[in-house]
């Protein structure tokens, strides 16, 4: 099982999150994608072994970039953190059908538990399917 | 008395005296309407009263009994009957649900529901997902309640997200709460939202999941594992369709359409007192039961052709096809993962496939192979009640998982024993076991246990 996580860098609140993860959940099982061109990569290998994608979208432009590659997420959970809590913004953040909406600056504790409360349900790649 | 009855309504009437008659009736014939007698030679006619329901033309039932059983009624009304008469019944007894029932029937056929559901992936054709689909077309006309049950992988959420996009509230949003994946400490302030400065790290105010839902659908998955002091929270908003944020001195409005769902027994958690009967009520004004893989195993061509294409293109690569003993070999495995572990499977298979345009069953996961492989040669190869583990490795798995099985394992085996003892005499059981007469149907339905014939 692991964790793919697009956390885009230079925000503190995030930075913060990665060492709640570090903490939380085994080295090997969190991995982070510095772009989107990678995260893509990523989950489009074959048999990409991933349990549950950690996004953050900081702002509209960084969330319309995922909304646009969505069929590379479906049939995976989603944990999607929202920079701009406006209702537009939130309204197309729900087209990702993400398991979890939170706010990106909500304690990162809380984010950590989450992740680890959805892990222990999943015992394994068990897809979720999504079709927008 | 009755077929005349039918008959002086200009409706035609077929008879069979007893269940195993009756249940071939109703698989080979469109019937509008049963009238199901509880006590019948070869059994209790409330322990076929699913199957009835779930048969092709979906008839209304009718319950007839010659006595008073007010255990009985509830366990008709709840699975599915139309309506409970006392025998001996006057005429008009008779007559008056069966022209209610004839009416809904009626009116249901020329309800305006979406001429072309928008299938949202749901993928099937089979009865049993042709009965589900009117369930969907109903409750999309409808701004309802909906409760979803299902075992785990049967596609709860599509079926939501399918109600959703044939509703009028398809142009809002449908906000998903995961309910199993909140803390206790995070439910309240992401459903209900809160207000700058209502409690640490508050720095602004934030918008709740039900207010985000306003216009459009709020789905709450995995309703059985929301906290129990939510939950009479909750219910007050599902009442009232009004809420107040966490620090907030005013209450809002939200007018959002409500879909749940859950694998839990919420029977049995009402029991047990961890799930609230008021808020059961209110949930499931629209019932939708999805039918396990293994009730539809026709349907897997047009699913594993439907999802292989998705996850072919998902991976950019070109679509494979399959061989036919390919399909064999998954129609002969028991999915207790569902559509769910089909797509694990699949996925598993093209990796293994590589380059090869064409799966076979040589690349099927291992452990699917062998345990059709077991079955083939009459050994019993059906996995242990803890259904998903063919998800994961094959481990020893959590205590949490040894202790439901050895409970399942227990509650099966008493089942089974106290039936034998008693004969079947279903008053007698309820007295020794102490449960109520819709508890132990439950129950009994819940390990596949039948009355000794």
């Amino acid at each position: 099982m692991s964790i793919v996580c697009f956390l885009p860098a230079g925000i503190p609140e995030l930075d913060f999150l990665r060492q709640e993860l570090g903490n939380a959940i085994a080295g090997r099982a969190v991995e982070y994608c510095q772009d989107l061109p990678q995260l893509l990569g990523r989950l489009r290998q074959p048999r990409p072994q991933v349990s549950l994608a950690l996004l953050a979208a900081p702002d509209r432009a960084v969330l319309e970039g995922l909304l646009a590659e969505r069929t590379a997420f479906a049939y995976l959970p989603v944990v999607l953190l929202m920079g701009d809590g406006g209702e537009a913004a939130l309204a197309q953040a729900h087209l990702l059908a993400p398991r979890v909406l939170v706010d990106l600056g909500r304690d990162p504790g809380a984010i950590k538990d989450v992740i680890c409360k959805i892990l222990s349900r999943l015992r394994g790649f068990s897809p979720r399917t999504i079709y927008n | 008395m009755l077929t005349r009855l039918v008959a002086r309504m200009d409706h035609e009437a077929q008879t069979a005296f007893n269940l195993a008659d009756g249940m071939a009736m109703a698989d080979s014939q469109p019937f509008d309407v049963v009238f199901l007698d509880v006590r019948l030679p070869d059994g209790n006619g409330l322990d076929v009263l699913s199957e009835i329901r779930r048969s092709p033309s979906n008839p209304e039932v009718i319950i007839m009994t010659g006595q008073g059983d007010p255990d009985g009624a509830e366990l008709a009304i709840k699975n599915g009957a139309w309506d409970y008469i006392e025998k001996p019944a006057s005429i008009d007894k008779m007559r008056l649900p069966l022209i209610r029932a004839l009416e809904f029937r009626s009116e249901r056929a020329t309800t305006k529901v979406p001429r072309m559901l928008k299938s949202g992936g749901i993928v099937g054709s089979s009865p049993p997902m042709q009965a589900s689909l009117n369930v969907l077309a109903q409750a999309a006309s409808s701004d309802a309640n909906v409760l979803i049950t299902g075992e785990t992988g049967t596609g709860k959420e599509l079926f939501a997200r399918g109600i959703h996009l044939n509703s009028s509230r398809a142009e809002k949003s449908f906000v998903v709460v995961d309910c199993a994946a909140l803390p206790e400490t995070l439910v309240e302030s992401l459903l209900f939202g809160h207000e700058k400065g209502s409690f640490t790290g508050a720095d602004k105010r934030q918008r709740g999941l039900i207010e985000q839902a306003n216009g459009g659908t709020l789905f709450l998955d995995e309703i059985g594992e929301l906290p129990l002091s939510m939950q009479r929270s909750f219910l007050r908003v599902i009442q009232e369709r009004r809420f107040r944020p966490v620090g907030a001195d005013h209450e809002k409005q939200s007018d959002f359409r409500l879909i749940c769902a859950t694998n839990r027994d919420l029977e049995a958690m009402i029991q047990e007192g961890r799930f609230r009967e008021d808020l059961f009520f209110r949930l499931r004004a629209f019932l939708l039961e999805l039918p396990p893989l293994r009730e539809h195993l026709e349907d897997l061509p047009e699913l594993v052709s439907h999802h292989l294409a998705k996850l072919c293109e998902r991976y950019d690569i070109k679509v494979k096809t399959w061989s036919p003993d390919l399909l064999d070999t998954l129609s002969a495995h028991h999915w207790p993962g569902n559509v769910r572990e089909l797509l694990n499977v699949l996925d598993r298979s093209i990796a293994a496939a590589g380059q090869e345009p064409i799966l076979f069953p040589y690349h099927l996961p291992t452990y699917l192979r062998v345990q059709v492989a077991r079955a083939s040669v009459g050994k019993n190869a059906r996995p242990e009640p803890n259904a998903d583990a063919p998800l994961g490795p094959r481990t020893l798995g959590t205590l949490k998982m040894a202790r439901e099985s050895a409970l399942d394992k227990a509650e099966k085996s008493y089942l089974e024993e106290l039936m034998h003892n008693t004969g079947g005499d279903i008053k007698l059981a309820c007295r020794i076991s102490d449960l109520s007469r819709g508890r132990l149907y439950a129950v009994m339905k819940k390990h596949g246990v039948r009355r000794p014939k």
